[in-house]
């Protein structure tokens, strides 16, 4: 007999969204600041500095995708849409936000990292977009 | 990938080596070192141990549940190897650890290790000292994309320091590795020094070995593929390396100096062997088929020879290019006319053999 879908299990996702969503930037902000840094060090050989922008961007997207993905399935997407109306939140602050972090996903996966010099710049520009995560606490 | 995972509690404790990040025992997903992972759950512990002792090694995270799991993404199916060290610098713990295809166990720790010990991939004990240079990996070709590394006890706690993975067949730092990809996939060999890598990717893939230092590297790619061997210092190249591509596909080997290199193409393709205007090419080999172009071209050509067949183009471009072989095709085509006049001379050759032994038969006969 299958399980009826219950509002814990529709909470499940919702909490799971928040957790991937609110780490992802929180990812994005700390990962591009590191990039910085061992660019301006010199302390990574370029290749291999390149390769794990490149994977870390490909990571993201499918962080994103998850979300994605769940929107295109008719019945996951009314359970979601069920629980954020119980909550009073609206489906398109969660679109907003994999938008914009889909946005500098993509720019982070086709920027010019041809150099040191140019990835701190591309770094700054990912600091730049992506805000520290607010926290009631110092993080 | 080329991934290892230094577990401690504060990520500043020391400096992770090239190649590897660290997780401070952060709930899945996070990304960090071109890796998505994670614990199955916030509610496990860490230490900071030392900052004398190998860097992988200088912290853990602990755990005592069979309902806790390190969950690590693979980028997809295939070989892997796997490193690890469980144990703790500070105290006696468990190691009743499994290692997981997703839900399917492929290797299994039980006991415990003295402080100071690490148990590596395959059941062995080594001191902090001993455990850089001597642990060994276990390999398992993944049917999935999720390794976990599961705890297997209630009883005690159990840790882990560091946990490396490599695959699909390797790259990265490594002295040799494989790295192969298919359909839209790239595989990447990266490392400021590559003794060996051996590079594959079919379909509209990419297969790439850079590094400051290329020793040794073969790069074969198919489809709309493009192989690179590329040496990205100025005060270094490629030392030898072969490349392959068919199809569309591209074959480059870039460098400040290329000591040797052979790349051959196919198809509608194109080989390279490009030295900088700082270095050369001392030799190399260079094949085309097909609608293929084969350049080699740098500051000094040593030496180089390349050949070419059907619609293609052999070029040596240099300063100096003071032993290249004059391009040629191979391909046996030649004018209507060519042909004929020597098909005619071969006739007429025959004709005077003939009449020669004739000849001799007449007299000896009189």
């Amino acid at each position: 007999m299958a399980i009826t879908i219950n509002s814990l299990q529709k909470r499940r996702i919702i909490n799971q969204i928040e957790t991937n969503l609110v780490q992802l930037q929180r990812d994005i902000r700390t990962n591009a600041l590191s990039y910085k840094a061992r660019a301006q060090a010199q302390s990574l050989p370029l290749a291999r500095l390149q390769a794990e922008i490149t994977a870390d961007a490909s990571e993201y997207l499918r962080r994103l995708q998850w979300v994605i993905d769940l929107r295109a399935d008719a019945g996951k997407r009314q359970r979601l849409l069920d629980m954020l109306a119980t909550a009073g939140w609206s489906e398109q602050e969660i679109v907003t936000y994999v938008t914009e972090l889909r946005d500098v996903a993509v720019g982070q996966r086709d920027a010019n990292i041809s150099t040191y010099t140019r990835i701190a710049n591309v770094s700054d520009a990912i600091v730049t977009a992506v805000d520290p995560v607010d926290s009631l606490w110092p993080e | 990938m080329d991934v290892g995972i230094n577990f401690r509690q504060t990520s500043g404790y020391v400096t992770d080596p090239v190649g590897t990040t660290y997780s401070l025992g952060g709930a899945y997903p996070e990304t960090r070192g071109g890796a998505t992972f994670g614990w199955s759950t916030n509610l496990v512990s860490s230490r900071d141990r030392s900052t004398s002792i190998d860097p992988r090694l200088a912290g853990i995270v602990f755990v005592s549940s069979t309902t806790i799991n390190f969950r690590f993404d693979l980028p997809s199916t295939g070989s892997y190897d796997v490193y690890q060290a469980l144990g703790d610098n500070a105290s006696a713990n468990g190691n009743e650890w499994t290692l997981r295809d997703d839900t399917t166990t492929f290797a299994t720790f039980t006991g415990s290790t003295t402080a100071g010990n690490f148990r590596d991939a395959q059941a062995n004990v080594y001191s902090a000292a001993n455990w850089p240079g001597s642990n060994q990996k276990v390999t398992r070709t993944f049917g999935s994309t999720i390794l976990r590394l599961q705890c297997n006890s209630v009883i005690g706690n159990h840790v882990v320091a560091h946990l490396r993975v490599v695959g699909p067949s390797g790259g990265g730092s490594t002295e040799s590795g494989d790295a192969s990809s298919a359909g839209a996939a790239t595989a990447i060999a990266a490392g400021a020094s590559l003794s060996a890598s051996a590079a594959s990717s079919t379909g509209t893939g990419a297969a790439t070995a850079a590094g400051a230092s290329i020793a040794a590297a073969a790069l074969s790619s198919a489809g709309a593929s493009t192989a690179t061997l590329e040496g990205t210092e100025l005060s270094a190249g490629v030392e030898s390396g072969a490349l392959s591509a068919a199809g569309s596909a591209t074959a480059a080997a870039v460098g400040a100096s290329i000591a040797a290199a052979a790349a051959s193409s196919t198809g509608s393709s194109t080989s390279t062997l490009e030295g900088t205007t700082t270095g050369g090419i001392e030799s190399g080999d260079i094949s085309s088929a097909g609608a293929s172009t084969a350049t080699s071209a740098g500051a000094t050509i040593a030496a180089a020879a390349m050949s070419s067949a059907g619609a293609s183009t052999a070029t040596a471009v240099g300063a100096d290019a003071s032993a290249a072989t004059t391009p040629t095709r191979h391909d046996g085509w030649l004018p209507h006319s060519v042909i004929a006049r020597r098909r005619r001379q071969l006739d007429d050759e025959d004709v005077v053999a003939l009449v020669a032994m004739l000849d001799q038969e007449w007299r000896e006969a009189a």
